[in-house]
């Protein structure tokens, strides 16, 4: 079985039912693997919502509680020392902020483990500067898209 | 034990992790769809399997505007 390893774009979109979202729900039906760091973007970006008055506190709790329960149907993967390395690496290697690179230091790390077990791994997300990043990192057949439209 | 042993062949994985899955589902943990493949990789497991109509109903009950939030997205990774 694959793994996919999903940008917090690419749960956004799902967890809001933003844009085409057959890819996500196909990435969640099988495994799908999370950096930690989901945790917290995700609650950021309702969070500035709120703060920015386009949100209720209710509503904005309501939708970080929806968030959460998200994540909790994925394996969150640790930003650990070893993953930090990596998102370093591909920083090196190509032109990409920092939490883009954690997202995709995540993949790498797990990808390799995976290839360990003669397992595959993807990588989806709904970020199209983060796109070419991961394409030029895993090739255009690994990387799924999640348009912005239906 | 000789469906434990099946389980384990036929997932590829040893005969300790299928009876640990096989545990952590009596106990109402998520149901395992391969995530243990990850091993020392997770941090958090999953808790429950994902219900694409689960989250249907509870977006409806959010009661709040669902648009919008990849621009709220960007900005906190502080891109324009």
């Amino acid at each position: 079985m694959s793994v996919t390893v999903v940008d917090s774009s690419a749960i956004l979109r799902l967890c809001f039912a933003e844009g085409d979202l057959s890819l996500a729900e196909q990435a969640m039906q099988g495994v799908a693997a999370v950096s930690e760091l989901a945790a917290v973007e995700l609650p950021s970006a309702i969070h500035a919502r709120c703060h920015r008055g386009e949100l209720t506190e209710v509503q904005a709790a309501r939708l970080v509680a929806l968030a959460q329960s998200f994540l909790g149907t994925t394996a969150r993967i640790a930003v650990s020392r070893t993953v930090l390395r990596e998102a370093a690496s591909v920083a090196q290697q190509q032109i990409v902020c920092a939490r883009d690179a954690i997202h995709l230091g995540t993949a790498v790390v797990t990808a390799r483990q995976q290839r360990r077990r003669g397992a595959t791994t993807r990588f989806c997300t709904a970020d199209g500067r983060q796109l070419a990043v991961a394409r030029a990192l895993f090739g255009d057949d690994r990387v799924g898209f999640v348009p912005p439209y239906r | 034990m000789e469906r434990l042993r099946e389980k384990s062949r036929v997932e590829g994985r040893s005969l300790n992790d299928a009876a640990v899955a096989a545990l952590a589902s009596g106990l109402g943990a998520a149901r395992d769809d391969g995530w243990r493949s990850l091993g020392f990789l997770v941090s958090v497991p999953p808790e429950r399997a994902y219900d694409p109509a689960e989250f249907a109903k509870l977006r409806a009950a959010t009661g709040a505007c669902l648009s919008g939030f990849m621009e709220a997205l960007d900005w906190v990774r502080g891109e324009p």
